[in-house]
């Protein structure tokens, strides 16, 4: 639960961090649920990573709005 | 009466062989003996439902029934009831009854159904399978199993035959799943295409309200009275016509049956269940394309990114109360704390790109046949699923192919093929372009003229 080093993305902030980050933006979380939220952003990392990296299409896909303006056409 | 579905008691009700009197007479006992049974009910509504059959019974003896006279229904407990307390099965709600129904149960209850019941569910449509304040709800097919979720009392109400349907909401399966794994039908309409007005809020992307029924004619009968714009939800704007072929075949129809993703951690189960559904609508008529969606892998943990970074913010006006919320809430709406806002910019950057990939695919097929999910149904307490024999967790497993529609706002029809060997169903889904909600629902409904698998009955519960 607490991550393996050797298996965790470079770059996923360490507990502290996160909890801090929590916090900040009004979330009261104890270190057991940051202990959870951070296994889940390591076992999310992989798939997330790979869309920071895929590049958009060059087809006006940037803006959001089409994904809603989908729905209404 | 219990075999009825709701077409069925409709006819009942119009030859005179029954009244919505004793329907909901004998829904209200079916009830009380499933929750009995399953654990599947958070409130009977039987002073109200009762005084609504008397009505109903009135306008079928004069001549003036509306479309769903008389019919009984459930309602998932994220979903306003006027006059009942919304618990969205959790210890932190559900202290005031509901100043008004949601736009959903308004419309039913304006065709004439009666809402009976309110279901359980999991916390907040999102905890586990075990919720603190109400339990777990158990599986008619196999008490050992778990109803599936999040509209889990929903749908073991209408597999249990308490009541014929049932309304679910959908966030990432949670109206398809408890279907599939319950016998049933379960529609994940268009994004949009049916008002959430009055639905406790979990991910405004990704979320719809869905009828759970016993029958694709049910389903198709249901979301006709539910769907169109309400004037409050901003979501839900003016729709293309509703109009399904009545056709006993298939002809002309094109249905793409993708792999990748969708069955590459499948149950062979399922699989023939999507191969027997397949064989049927060709031999009904319809034509196999080829369509493949590339990037369908993703769209599960990317749709999760956009559901829990959503969830979290909605509940950060609780954030005082995690403490008593499920720790699987917890566990999984946190991690959406925590999600920079570039990375949900680009899920939602994303989502346009699989609609793309999708209309790729619907430019030459109608419909997508895929697993509504991998296994049969999770067995208690610890919420896993068995796929060939291999142990997987509920999560890692159950939304692979569902998270799809939520994530583009596709509509999905869950829809029984038979009995694994376990004893347990199996389901497929049809997936449909936006809107196109009359195609899934016409070829689910010449696959049940052909077959008989929407008519089997669990055996603990009769």
């Amino acid at each position: 639960m607490t991550g393996n080093p050797v298996s965790v993305p470079e770059g996923v902030p360490g507990t502290a961090e996160l909890a801090a980050l929590a916090a900040r933006l009004g979330y009261r979380v104890d270190d057991e649920v940051v202990l959870a939220l951070r296994a889940a952003v390591v076992g999310a990392e992989d798939a997330v990573a790979r869309l920071r990296a895929r590049p958009l299409p060059a087809d006006g896909a940037a803006d959001p709005a089409h994904g809603d303006a989908w729905l209404r056409r | 009466m219990s075999d009825l579905d709701v077409t069925g008691l409709l006819e009942a009700y119009s030859t005179g062989n029954l009244d919505p009197v004793e329907a909901v007479d004998d829904a209200l006992a079916r009830l009380a003996a499933a929750h009995e049974a399953l654990n599947c009910t958070i409130r009977v509504l039987d002073d109200r439902a009762r005084a609504a059959a008397e009505e109903s019974a009135h306008r079928w003896a004069s001549g003036t029934p509306r479309p769903l006279e008389g019919v009984p229904f459930g309602v998932k407990d994220v979903i306003d009831v006027a006059g009942v307390p919304t618990t969205a099965g959790s210890w932190c709600h559900g202290d005031e009854p509901a100043t008004a129904s949601a736009t959903v149960v308004r419309r039913l209850e304006d065709a004439g159904a009666i809402a009976v019941s309110k279901d359980a569910t999991t916390e907040f449509a999102v905890g586990g399978p075990h919720p603190p304040r109400f339990g777990a709800v158990r599986n008619p097919w196999d008490r050992e199993r778990w109803a599936g979720g999040s509209s889990t009392g929903s749908a073991a109400a209408v597999a249990a035959r308490a009541v014929p349907c049932a309304l679910g909401t959908d966030v990432g399966g949670s109206v398809r799943l408890p279907s599939a794994w319950c016998g049933l039908n379960g529609l994940k309409p268009t994004a949009g295409a049916v008002p959430r007005t009055g639905v406790f809020p979990l991910s405004w992307t990704t979320e719809t309200v869905g009828p759970i029924a016993r029958s694709a004619r049910d389903a198709e009968r249901l979301f006709a009275v539910l769907r169109g714009p309400d004037g409050a939800d901003p979501r839900s704007g003016p729709l293309p016509p509703w109009d399904v072929p009545d056709g006993g075949d298939l002809i002309g129809l094109r249905i793409a049956v993708p792999g990748g993703a969708f069955t590459e951690l499948c149950d062979a189960a399922v699989r023939a269940g999507v191969a027997h559904l397949v064989d049927v609508l060709v031999a009904a008529g319809a034509e196999v394309v080829a369509g493949e969606v590339p990037s369908a892998g993703e769209a599960l943990p990317i749709g999760y990114q956009v559901v829990f970074t959503e969830a979290a913010t909605l509940h950060r006006v609780d954030a005082d109360r995690w403490d008593r919320y499920d720790p699987v809430v917890v566990r999984r709406i946190s991690q959406g704390i925590v999600t920079p806002a570039v990375d949900y910019l680009r899920a939602l950057q994303f989502r346009v790109e699989l609609q793309r990939e999708l209309d790729a695919v619907f430019a030459d097929a109608d419909l997508l046949v895929v697993p509504t999910c991998p296994s049969t149904a999770p067995r208690l307490p610890e919420g896993t699923v068995l796929v060939d024999g291999e142990e997987f967790p509920l999560y890692a497993a159950q939304s692979r192919s569902t998270m799809l529609g939520n994530l583009t706002g596709a509509p999905g029809l869950a829809v029984p093929t038979g009995l694994a060997p376990d004893g347990c169903p199996v389901s497929a889904q049809l997936v449909a372009a936006p809107h196109r909600e009359a195609t899934a629902l016409w070829a689910a409904r010449v696959f049940q003229e052909r077959t008989s698998h929407h008519l089997l009955a669990p055996p603990s519960v009769l």
